[in-house]
């Protein structure tokens, strides 16, 4: 969800689009519900002002923040394991 | 959804809950179409808010559910016969119970089944009929075919035999879970499925290299949240039966878990709902 408001504020209809998109998963309403109470309680997250009968959400600073930090971890992750198979190619033999 | 069903959905949420989303949720529900297994998820999830506002429903709940079924599977005796003969009540819980290990043998049916066959040989796919046979007449028809004298002892060897087969269900769901979480199904060339099959083949006795073909495989076809739903399933299951293998008393946890069938049977409709789903309504 915070990856998702990322590049923007949404409402809920449009983070389980999102969502969807990114990691092929679609959550539930409970589901999304339950989350942006959680990230809001944390307040990784804030409401905006109702528009049109929807509520929008956006990333905080501290939202913004963890996502690098994650984001991060999992890029300095992979990067690290295509890193060590490279000696290996294709052929999972070392060359 | 329909404004009712969109209140009467809002209103299981605990109070603190509904004081700050309340009518945010409800027009949200008003105004896109839900599936069933999206009623299922709010229905858990509210469940869910209970048990986080408030752990100590969690202590009173569970033990209660399990005491109170646990009671009425003793007192309904070991068929349904003698169950009808005995309470209505007693009744109505044996029937839910059966209802119970039909919903795990349509989940085997509905989900397993499907997800096994495209990733495994010929000799593995008999295997897998054979086994699910098996599993079939060893927990579900010894209760129609026996007599209340051996109820107890096959009692023992179906929860034995279900047990190690959910559980072994479990570990194969869980490897491949983790072996393929590092796939992005957005890119799925991502992931080299000849790679996947040069090491099932070097390595055949290799659990996790088999379950990553299947979970490439299955994952390209039907996406990570249904596999998700395979693998939550067997391990609470699993969890479940393996309970049971210890003593005979221990069926009243077993059995008591409610929960468990219940979250099965949601995802068999998320499995389904992905395929069978309408177009929403924007």
């Amino acid at each position: 969800m915070l990856a998702s408001l990322a590049d923007g504020p949404k409402h809920g209809h449009a983070m389980i689009d999102d969502i969807e998109q990114l990691c092929g998963a679609r959550l539930g309403p409970g589901t999304l519900y339950g989350a942006i109470a959680r990230l809001e309680k944390q307040k990784l997250i804030e409401p905006l002002p109702e528009e049109d009968r929807r509520h929008p959400y956006r990333i905080t600073a501290a939202g913004a923040r963890l996502l690098r930090a994650k984001l991060t971890t999992l890029n300095h992750f992979a990067r690290s394991g295509l890193r060590r198979l490279q000696p290996y190619g294709k052929g999972l033999e070392a060359t | 959804m329909s404004p009712r069903l969109a209140r009467v959905l809002t209103h299981l949420y605990p109070p603190a809950w509904r004081a700050r989303y309340a009518e945010e949720f409800r027009k949200f529900l008003e105004a896109r179409y839900v599936s069933p297994s999206g009623v299922l998820n709010v229905v858990g999830r509210a469940a869910v808010e209970h048990l986080l506002e408030d752990w100590r429903y969690a202590l009173i709940l569970i033990p209660l559910l399990l005491s109170a079924e646990g009671a009425l599977y003793f007192a309904s005796g070991h068929t349904p016969g003698q169950a009808m003969t005995q309470h209505p009540m007693a009744a109505a819980v044996w029937l839910a119970m059966e209802g119970g290990a039909l919903l795990m043998l349509l989940w085997a049916g509905l989900i397993v089944a499907p997800l096994t066959w495209i990733g495994t040989s010929k000799p593995a796919r008999a295997a897998i009929v054979f086994g699910f046979a098996a599993f079939v007449f060893l927990q579900y028809l010894p209760w129609r075919l026996t007599s209340p004298g051996l109820a107890g002892s096959l009692s023992f060897i179906d929860s034995l035999t279900g047990g190690v087969g959910v559980f072994l269900l479990g570990y194969f769901a869980k490897g491949m879970l983790i072996e393929f979480q590092t796939f992005d199904p957005q890119d799925p060339d991502d992931f080299d499925v000849e790679d996947v099959e040069m090491l099932q083949k070097h390595e055949p006795k290799n659990l996790e290299g088999f379950s990553l073909r299947f979970g490439v495989l299955g994952a390209k076809k039907w996406g990570p949240a249904r596999l998700e739903c395979l693998r939550l399933s067997s391990m609470i299951l699993g969890m479940a039966l393996c309970s049971v293998q210890d003593c005979r008393l221990l069926s009243l946890v077993g059995h008591g878990l409610l929960p468990a069938w219940l979250i099965v049977g949601s995802n068999i409709l998320i499995f389904w709902d992905g395929i069978l789903r309408r177009p929403e309504t924007k």
